[in-house]
């Protein structure tokens, strides 16, 4: 790890330092982070979740009715996020007049 | 940091309003797994059945519901 923000300079990876960027390189850093944040904790629910209807009790692989299984429960998922993001935002939107 | 002030505002608007998405998909995150445990028993078919649709969104009011409640009686209980 390199000191921060300090002398050294964040280190982005892909050999990127935060103090020789553009504001549009840090604009879009901040927006991609961020998007790759939302999609681990996504896929980290799911598979959750998922796992735990789909794969009950663990044999020496996957089965194809397993795989079947968490391919509906993938997109089952997906759709109960979407349904659970428009009550949530209709319900903030009620509350700001 | 050689931008402008201007610059700057802008960036700091950026990274407040992606903060505050971030905050808002969280909440999505945490109530989606809560109420997926109360509301789907199975993934028969790949889309949500009306009822498990129904019990989703009553989930997510009524979770909001009950946490209103918890901070109004805690208040109550202040006085």
């Amino acid at each position: 790890m390199s000191s921060g923000f300090g002398g050294a300079g964040l280190d982005l990876g892909g050999g990127s330092n935060i103090e020789s960027m553009s504001k549009d390189e840090i604009i879009h850093q901040i927006r991609s982070q961020a998007a790759l944040a939302g999609a681990q904790e996504l896929i980290s629910s799911i598979s959750k979740h998922c796992f735990k209807m789909c794969v009950p009790a663990p044999g020496p692989s996957l089965g194809s009715s397993d795989e079947g299984c968490l391919g509906r429960c993938i997109d089952k998922y997906l759709a109960a996020w979407d349904a659970v993001s428009r009550t949530y935002v209709a319900h903030v939107q009620k509350q700001q007049p | 940091m050689a931008f402008d002030e201007a610059t700057q505002r802008e960036l700091q608007q950026v990274l407040e309003k992606e903060t505050a998405k971030a905050q808002l998909q969280n909440t999505v995150h945490e109530f989606t797994g809560r109420c997926w445990d109360v509301c789907i028993r199975e993934a028969k078919s790949n889309q949500l059945s009306s009822k498990e649709s129904q019990c989703m969104r009553n989930c997510v009011e009524r979770f909001i519901d009950a946490s209103m409640f918890v901070v109004k009686r805690l208040q109550s209980l202040q006085n």
